[in-house]
C-alpha cells in the first residue's frame, strides 16, 4: 500500500468537451439568430422607446467565413470582460430591462458552433477593444479559461461609431457547407423575417448577404361583424417583475402551415404555428379532465393565435435558452396556457360552424362565409385592447334557403365522358350540371 | 385518373422530339461509362416509349419502369422488352428499392406541376445517385398546383401565393408575385426550387468528405420547353464528383445540335406545316442559311423552327388519302 495521500480526483470539465456539449444541441440557424438577438439587445439599450430607425444589422456568410456588424451601439471593455465573454451570467450584472439575451451562453455558443477562430470587436462612445480566439489553440491550454485582448483595427468597423463586428473563420466542415447552400441562407432569411418581426417593424434593418429582410406581417380578419378575441392580464407569481400577457385569437386564411399558435417573448417570436400538444392541441386523450383542443387537423387552417409575453427581467418569460421552444415548467406558461386553450376554443367553434354552413349552403352562397370574403384583415401587433370574440350573428346575415348535399359515385369513365359533353372541369360540377338539366327539363 | 387514359403518348409530336434529343444528351455520358451500362429509370406509362428509344437508339439493357397504376396485367402486357422491370407503387416509396450505386439516369417525367412528393422523389433520388449519374425532371409549368387548390375554396390568388410560400420558401430567395405562379415565370420559379433541393441535397452528402476530388456537384445540361397541350418543362442535371470533372468536359454537351451552350434553354416548338412543306423545306436541309431556302409561301419563322427540329421529328405517314 502506498503511503502517501493520493490526490484529489479532478472533475474540472476538459476545454474541449465542454465546447462539445455546449453547441451539440444548437442549430446553426439559431446561431445566426443568437448574435442578432445580441444587437437588438444593443438597439434596445441605445433607444429606450424601441424606435431603431438608422440602426442596421448586416450578415454575411459563405463557404470561409461568417460575419456580423452592426451600429448598435457596441459594448465596453468592462462588459466584455465582466460578462460578454464569460460563460453563464453574473447574479450583479444588470442588464437591458426587457432585453431577449438573457442566459450568457448566446454569442460564445453561437461562436464556438460556427467556427474555430473568431474576432470580436466593439467600439461605444469612450471605448474601443478587439478579442481574438484560436479555439484550437485555447482549448490546448487547459487551465487558463481567459480570452486575449487584441489590437482593434479601423477598417472593421469603418464609419460606424457605436457597433460591434464579429467574425468566425475556419468553419467547422458541416458549418462551411451548409453555409455555402442557399436553401441556409432561405432559411435564415425567413427565419429572421418570423422570429425578429417585430424590432424590424420597429425600424431595424437587417441584411442578409446584402439582401434587406423585411418583417412577415401577421394579419387576421377584424371587422364589426367579426371580431378576433383579444385578453390581457398579469401574472406576479413566481416573484421578481410582473409579465404581460396579452392573448389574441381570430381567424386568417385558409394555409395549413401557418395555422397554429404563435408565442413571444419581449417581442422576440419563439415559436410559429405551432400545433403540438404544448400548445395544447391534441390534449383530448391525456387529459381529459383539463379543457383541451382538438388535435390539429387542415380543417382548423384558419386558425391564428398569439401569446405576448412582456416582462423587465428576461429570465422571468416562458422561453428555453436557444429560445426555441417555451418553458412548460414555467408558471407563467401554466397561467397563460389554461386561458389560451379556454379563448381557443370560442375561434375553433366558429370554425366548425362555418365548415357545417359551407357543407350545407354551398361555399358561395354560405352567409356566414360571405361576411368572412367581405371582411378586412388587421396585423396582429395593432390587436392591442381587450375585446371578446365576436362571430357574424346568423340572424342578421340574409339566410339563402338551407342546402342538401347528394353524394354518389359513378364509373370513372362516365364520369370523365359528361365532364367532356358539358364542358366542365370537376367530377363535383358534373354532378351539379347534370342536376341542374335534370330540373329544368323535369320542371317543363 | 391516370394521365394515360386521357393522353396516347406515342402521338404527341413536340413530346417525342424532345424525347429523341433527350437520347442525344444522354448519348454524351460515355466518359463516364459506355452508355449502354446505364441503368435507366423512367415512368414509362402504357406506351413506353422512353424505353423503346433508349433501349434501341443507345442500348441500355437494366431498365426500370415506376408505376403507380393498379392494373398490373395490362401493363406487364405492354412491356417491350423483357429487361424492363416494372415496380408496381407510388415513386416515393420504390424509388428507394433501387440500386442507385452505379451510375444512372432517372428521368422523373410528371404530369403535374411542384409539389411536396416531387422534392421527395428528389431527395431520395440524388441523396444516393452516384457520380455520373443524370437526372431529368418534368413538370407542368403552365399553373402551379397552389392556384387551383385555392380556387378550388373559393380563395383569390394572395392565398395561393401564400400556400405556394409556406411549402417551398426554403427553395428561392426573391419575393414572388401572383404571376410567378403561372407559364414562363412558373417554369424559373420551378427550375429555382428543383436546383436548390438538389444543391441541398449534395451539401449534406458532402459532409465530412476529406477528400475534395470526392465532394459532389451539380451541373444543368440543360432545360426543355414544350407543350402538348400543356406548358411542360424539363430540367436536366447532372451529378459528379469533383475529380470527374474531366469526364465531365469530354461529355461536350455544348457541340449538341440543338445547344448553343451548357445550360441553355431548348424550345421545342413545332411548326404548322403540311406534309409536302415538310418533304420540300428537308429537302433543302441542313443548311447555315434558313433564309435561302425555298418555298411556297410557308413563313420563315415556321422554317426556322422546322430547321432547329427536323432531325428529332418523327417520320410523318399517312394511311388514307
Amino acid at each position: 500500500m502506498n503511503d502517501e495521500q493520493p490526490k484529489p480526483i479532478s472533475a474540472s470539465p476538459t476545454k474541449g468537451f465542454f465546447v462539445d456539449m455546449l453547441i451539440r444541441d444548437i442549430p446553426l440557424q439559431q446561431a445566426v439568430l443568437d448574435l442578432i438577438d445580441n444587437c437588438v439587445d444593443g438597439a434596445k439599450g441605445l433607444r429606450q422607446d424601441d424606435d431603431f430607425s438608422g440602426l442596421r444589422v448586416d450578415i454575411e456568410f459563405s463557404i470561409d467565413e461568417f460575419t456580423i456588424v452592426d451600429n448598435c451601439g457596441g459594448f465596453s471593455r468592462e462588459v466584455a470582460r465582466d460578462y460578454a465573454f464569460r460563460f453563464g451570467r453574473d447574479k450583479k450584472f444588470t442588464s437591458t430591462k426587457h432585453s431577449i439575451g438573457q442566459f450568457g451562453v448566446g454569442m460564445k455558443r453561437a461562436l464556438f458552433k460556427m467556427g474555430k477562430q473568431f474576432v470580436v470587436e466593439s467600439k461605444t462612445a469612450k471605448d474601443h477593444w478587439a478579442v481574438e480566439v484560436d479555439v484550437d489553440d485555447w482549448e490546448s491550454k487547459a487551465d487558463d479559461w481567459t480570452f486575449p485582448w487584441s489590437s482593434p483595427s479601423d477598417d472593421r468597423l469603418q464609419d460606424r461609431n457605436e457597433g460591434t463586428f464579429i467574425k468566425v473563420s475556419s468553419l467547422r466542415e458541416g458549418t462551411a457547407s451548409t453555409f455555402e447552400t442557399s436553401v441556409f441562407s432561405n432559411r435564415v432569411i425567413a427565419s429572421i423575417k418570423s422570429k425578429h418581426r417585430e424590432f424590424i417593424s420597429n425600424g431595424l434593418e437587417v441584411f442578409v448577404n446584402g439582401s434587406r429582410v423585411d418583417a412577415s406581417d401577421l394579419r387576421i380578419y377584424s371587422t364589426s361583424q367579426l371580431k378576433p378575441v383579444v385578453e390581457k392580464f398579469s401574472v406576479s407569481e413566481g416573484g421578481g417583475s410582473p409579465v404581460d400577457i396579452r392573448i389574441v385569437v381570430g381567424i386568417g386564411d385558409p394555409i395549413p402551415r401557418q395555422a397554429g399558435w404563435y408565442v413571444v417573448c419581449n417581442g422576440r417570436v419563439i415559436l410559429d404555428a405551432d400545433r403540438r400538444p404544448e400548445t395544447g392541441w391534441g390534449y383530448v386523450e391525456e387529459n381529459a379532465d383539463r379543457p383541451n383542443l382538438p388535435s390539429f387537423h387542415n380543417q382548423y387552417s384558419r386558425f391564428r393565435g398569439i401569446v405576448y409575453f412582456d416582462s423587465d427581467d428576461a429570465s422571468r418569460v416562458p422561453w428555453n435558452t436557444m429560445k426555441t421552444d417555451i418553458d412548460e415548467d414555467n408558471i407563467v406558461w401554466q397561467k397563460a396556457f389554461d386561458r389560451m386553450v379556454v379563448l381557443a376554443r370560442h375561434v375553433l367553434d366558429f370554425i366548425n360552424q362555418l365548415d357545417r354552413e359551407i357543407e350545407d349552403y354551398g361555399r358561395d352562397k354560405s352567409p356566414m362565409n360571405k361576411v368572412l370574403k367581405s371582411s378586412s384583415k388587421t396585423s396582429v401587433d395593432n390587436l392591442t385592447s381587450p375585446q371578446a370574440f365576436k362571430a357574424p350573428d346568423r340572424s342578421s346575415v340574409a339566410t339563402a334557403p338551407p342546402l342538401t348535399n347528394i353524394q354518389y359515385a359513378r364509373p370513372d369513365n362516365d364520369v370523365e365522358f359528361l365532364k367532356q359533353a358539358l364542358g366542365v372541369r370537376s367530377a363535383r360540377a358534373v354532378g351539379e350540371k347534370s342536376f341542374d338539366i335534370i330540373l329544368e327539363r323535369q320542371r317543363g | 385518373m391516370s394521365s394515360y387514359r386521357k393522353v396516347n403518348y406515342s402521338l404527341r409530336p413536340a413530346k417525342h422530339a424532345h424525347r429523341r434529343m433527350m437520347s442525344e444528351v444522354l448519348s454524351c455520358l460515355y466518359p463516364f461509362q459506355p452508355v449502354r451500362e446505364y441503368q435507366y429509370v423512367g415512368f414509362g406509362s402504357l406506351w413506353f416509349e422512353d424505353f423503346k428509344l433508349f433501349h434501341r437508339a443507345l442500348g441500355i439493357k437494366r431498365m426500370i419502369s415506376l408505376e403507380r397504376s393498379g392494373a398490373h396485367e395490362r401493363f406487364l402486357a405492354n412491356r417491350p422488352f423483357q429487361s424492363v422491370d416494372i415496380l408496381f407503387g407510388e415513386s416515393n416509396a420504390r424509388l428507394q428499392e433501387i440500386d442507385w450505386k452505379s451510375p444512372s439516369i432517372l428521368w422523373l417525367d410528371y404530369d403535374a406541376a411542384l409539389s411536396g412528393s416531387v422534392l421527395l422523389d428528389l431527395e431520395i433520388a440524388a441523396s444516393q445517385m452516384s457520380s455520373g449519374s443524370l437526372l431529368a425532371v418534368t413538370l407542368n409549368v403552365e399553373e402551379a398546383e397552389e392556384v387551383k387548390e385555392s380556387a378550388s375554396q373559393g380563395e383569390d390568388t394572395d392565398v395561393a401565393l401564400e400556400l405556394f410560400r409556406s411549402r417551398f420558401s426554403d427553395f428561392f430567395a426573391s419575393k414572388i408575385f401572383s404571376d410567378d405562379l403561372r407559364n414562363t415565370p412558373f417554369r424559373n420559379l420551378s427550375f429555382q426550387i428543383v436546383t436548390s433541393k438538389i444543391e441541398k441535397i449534395l451539401a449534406t452528402r458532402n459532409v465530412g468528405k476529406a477528400d475534395v476530388g470526392e465532394k459532389l456537384i451539380v451541373a444543368n445540361i440543360c432545360n426543355f420547353s414544350y407543350a402538348d397541350g400543356h406548358s411542360m418543362a424539363t430540367f436536366v442535371f447532372l451529378i459528379f464528383e469533383e475529380q470527374h470533372q474531366e469526364q465531365y468536359n469530354d461529355c461536350r454537351f455544348e457541340q449538341l445540335d440543338f445547344l448553343g451552350a451548357v445550360g441553355d434553354l431548348v424550345k421545342v416548338l413545332m411548326p404548322v406545316m403540311t406534309l409536302k412543306e415538310i418533304r420540300e423545306v428537308e429537302s433543302q436541309l441542313p443548311t447555315d442559311d434558313v433564309s435561302s431556302i425555298k418555298t411556297d409561301g410557308v413563313p420563315e419563322s415556321d422554317i426556322k423552327k422546322f430547321a432547329k427540329i427536323y432531325r428529332y421529328l418523327p417520320n410523318f405517314a399517312v394511311l388514307e388519302s
